[in-house]
């Protein structure tokens, strides 16, 4: 299972490979059916093309016509001038009445080619002399009173000239013109150039095609280079040299190809270094002696770096957190359950959770410590509940048997000592009863106190190992501390007046609420006691109890030999005693202080000086604040 | 007194320490090694105090308890409980004929002590 980290695959990003993913550079067998596709050399050059047709062919047509209209013009100023010659030279042989000469001068006249007739008129209008009779004459210009020209056709004129001798009006010429295919040459000449100029436009829009095509090409290098990027080399850059606005785009192509490119290898290096990083916290994860395992917010399974209890990892994967809570024995479950409740609502970690769980396929037991650590996002909501899990049964079995080492050899130490001391009384009393036991008093001295010596020592070492081995397991208690105390003031005062001391309680009105082992406190007095015995020749103890600010406080105190400052604190420790004469081997005092750790009490002596008394305080934490 | 005296304990140096002494204290001693044989001996010969070790082979100390609270008139003898075990379970403290735990080992005048004691209340 991978850690919660994402997994990105440099080689899985998507080369663009799809057909269209990139507009335009569609090759024609990757274009989508339908769609409609015009080069841009036509969408250029076309619109130009037609529209300098369409200019010229415009051109063309309006010269023509104004073409046309200066000949007619020309034709008509020049036919008038004809015509008026021509009435001229008729006039004279008309007015000198010679018939003939009129008419051969008009036959004459009529020889032209373009002449289609010649015809003269009376002052009435009546024809009086024609070459061609038959030739038709524009009603227009049959009307006597009509002088000028009048265009039939481009090709055909009619002009009527009036006679005029001295204000005398003899009649009219009246003239008819005729130049066939004029107009149709007119027509053929522009014809014939408006031709040409189509050809002019076919070879112009040919030469455009093959300019456009060149101006184009730099495009098509950059289509190259764009499908080598996509066939998978991002160092193809395009070189255009074009001198125009596809230079620049392929300048700005190349750039934004660079850029990308580095943002790639930025990123590649980032998902390689981060890969590196995942998979080295794997390892370390993975290698980690301890379960280490994480639990979403929703309560599904992120992580594990292994199985346990005699499953296999992708089975926790499976069933997730019912099975974490089906491996425990029946007890260990509900601590299990109620560990994960409270760190979840009280939103704090918790340490060191004793769990006893079952291996599924060995049936042993393994015992556990559980430590959860809730984690959180900015809203404050659980985002992983992360756990480890300490395989202490090696550990506890040790512990186990260390503890029934202490005692075993507790017993083996304590049980024979004290048959020696029973045999001892007895034989003392036997003496005493038959009288001789003056005879053996420094005898039984001896045996005595040495067996007492022999019966502390073991006592003491063995409850200094247990404290200090860890073992000892408090039975929490709450109760009226004054109960104890009651208790081992019974117990000793005997022992107090039997050396002849006093032994005094005090233990106040008021009930003085403790949490703890009343056994163990029990020991703790009576070896604080005890201590003050050893150190008081004369004089009383005093037990005291009272409550000080809040906190249950006791104190023993005694008339004895004091303690040097430099000693106070240093009494508590091990081994350390006043005289090496003194009873014991200086643990007693040791014990009271691991009693008073394992009950969080703090505990301290104070003396005036040698010769002063003593007193040992002890201060208990205020109830509220002891689990 | 001539009071009878009990002694259920597996240890037989400890019949004898006990015995020497509290036979000197005119004690009557009844000695069983065992909670069956204790059982057995009080029919025959109830004793008025009884002092009991726990762990015993064949019938502990514990079992033995629980045995006599059902049997009417033994349920009332009053026990010391002597033994070198710091648990004993709180239940067995309950009943109302374990008068006091004492625990090994303790001096022979300590047991003493507390049998008359015992006794006398």
């Amino acid at each position: 299972m991978s850690l919660p980290f994402s997994e990105v695959n440099p080689d899985e990003i998507p080369p663009l490979k799809t057909p269209g993913a990139v507009p335009g550079i569609a090759s024609k067998s990757d274009a989508k059916p339908g769609l409609f596709r015009l080069s841009i050399r036509f969408k250029l050059t076309f619109p130009v093309l037609i529209f300098v047709s369409l200019m010229t062919y415009f051109l063309f047509n309006t010269t023509f016509r104004l073409v046309r209209q200066l000949a007619i013009e020309k034709n008509t100023s020049r036919l008038l001038a004809t015509a008026e010659v021509y009435a001229e030279t008729l006039k004279v042989p008309l007015l000198l009445n010679a018939p003939q000469d009129v008419k051969d001068i008009m036959e004459w006249m009529g020889s032209r080619s373009d002449v289609l007739e010649v015809r003269l008129e009376d002052s009435s209008g009546k024809v009086f002399e024609s070459i061609h009779p038959e030739a038709q004459i524009p009603e227009v210009v049959k009307d006597p009173k009509f002088n000028g020209v009048f265009t039939v056709s481009p090709d055909t004129y009619a002009a009527a000239v009036p006679l005029m001798a001295e204000e005398r009006n003899l009649g009219r010429v009246v003239v008819l013109f005729s130049h066939l295919g004029f107009d149709l040459e007119l027509k053929n000449i522009f014809f014939e150039r408006l031709v040409m100029a189509f050809a002019m436009m076919v070879l112009l829009a040919l030469l455009s095609m093959g300019v456009t095509w060149l101006a184009i090409r730099p495009i098509f290098a950059l289509q190259q280079t764009v499908r080598k990027i996509l066939a998978g080399n991002l160092n193809a850059r395009a070189r255009i040299r074009s001198f125009d606005e596809i230079e620049d785009l392929g300048e700005a192509f190349n750039e934004m190809v660079s850029r990308l490119s580095s943002s790639l290898d930025r990123l590649r290096s980032r998902t390689e270094a981060l890969e590196e990083s995942e998979e080295k916290f794997r390892q370390i994860v993975e290698g980690a002696s301890d379960i280490i395992f994480a639990f979403s917010g929703e309560g599904e399974l992120m992580l594990l770096n292994r199985g346990f209890a005699g499953h296999p990892r992708e089975e926790f994967f499976r069933q997730g957190f019912s099975l974490f809570a089906a491996l425990n024995s029946e007890d260990s479950r509900k601590v299990f359950e109620a560990a994960m409740d409270e760190v979840c609502r009280r939103k704090e970690p918790m340490l060191n959770v004793p769990l006893t769980c079952v291996n599924a396929q060995t049936e042993e037991e393994i015992f556990y410590l559980l430590s959860l650590t809730p984690l959180f996002d900015h809203d404050g909501n659980l985002k992983l509940l992360q756990g480890m899990m300490r395989d202490v049964t090696e550990l506890r079995r040790v512990e186990m048997m260390k503890d029934s080492l202490i005692r075993d050899v507790t017993h083996e130490l304590k049980t024979p000592a004290a048959k020696f001391q029973m045999t001892v009384d007895w034989l003392e009393k036997e003496l005493d009863r038959q009288g001789l036991k003056d005879s053996f008093k420094d005898l039984l001295k001896i045996l005595h106190s040495n067996i007492d010596r022999l019966m502390n020592t073991v006592s003491s070492v063995m409850d200094l190992s247990k404290l200090e081995s860890g073992s000892v397991q408090i039975d929490r208690v709450i109760f009226d501390l004054r109960e104890v105390l009651q208790q081992v003031f019974q117990d000793l005062e005997p022992l107090v007046r039997q050396k002849g001391l006093a032994l005094e309680a005090s233990l106040g009105s008021r009930p003085l609420m403790v949490s703890g082992d009343k056994n163990m406190l029990y020991r703790l007095f009576s070896n604080l006691i005890g201590n003050s015995l050893k150190f008081t020749p004369r004089g009383k103890i005093m037990l005291r109890a009272f409550l000080n600010d809040g906190k249950v406080r006791a104190e023993v105190e005694d008339t004895g030999v004091g303690i040097e400052p430099e000693f106070l604190e240093s009494i508590f420790e091990r081994f350390v005693q006043k005289t090496a004469a003194s009873l014991g081997i200086g643990v007693g005092l040791t014990i009271c202080r691991d009693i008073a750790r394992l009950h969080e009490a703090r505990i301290w002596a104070e003396s005036e000086g040698l010769g002063k008394g003593a007193i040992i305080k002890l201060e208990f934490l205020p109830q509220h604040l002891t689990n | 007194m001539g009071s009878k005296v009990l002694i259920v304990d597996d240890d037989d140096e400890l019949h004898i320490l006990y015995g020497l002494y509290l036979r000197g204290e005119s004690f009557t001693i009844l000695e069983a090694f065992n909670g069956e044989e204790a059982f057995t001996l009080m029919e025959k010969d109830k004793p008025d105090l009884i002092v009991l070790d726990m762990i015993m082979p064949v019938m502990d100390g514990e079992t033995f308890l629980r045995m006599i609270q059902g049997k009417g008139e033994l349920k009332k003898i009053p026990v010391i409980i002597a033994s070198v075990n710091d648990k004993i379970p709180a239940e067995l403290l309950k009943f109302g004929n374990v008068r006091t735990v004492l625990r090994k080992p303790f001096t022979i005048q300590l047991l003493s002590e507390t049998i008359q004691k015992q006794l006398a209340s």
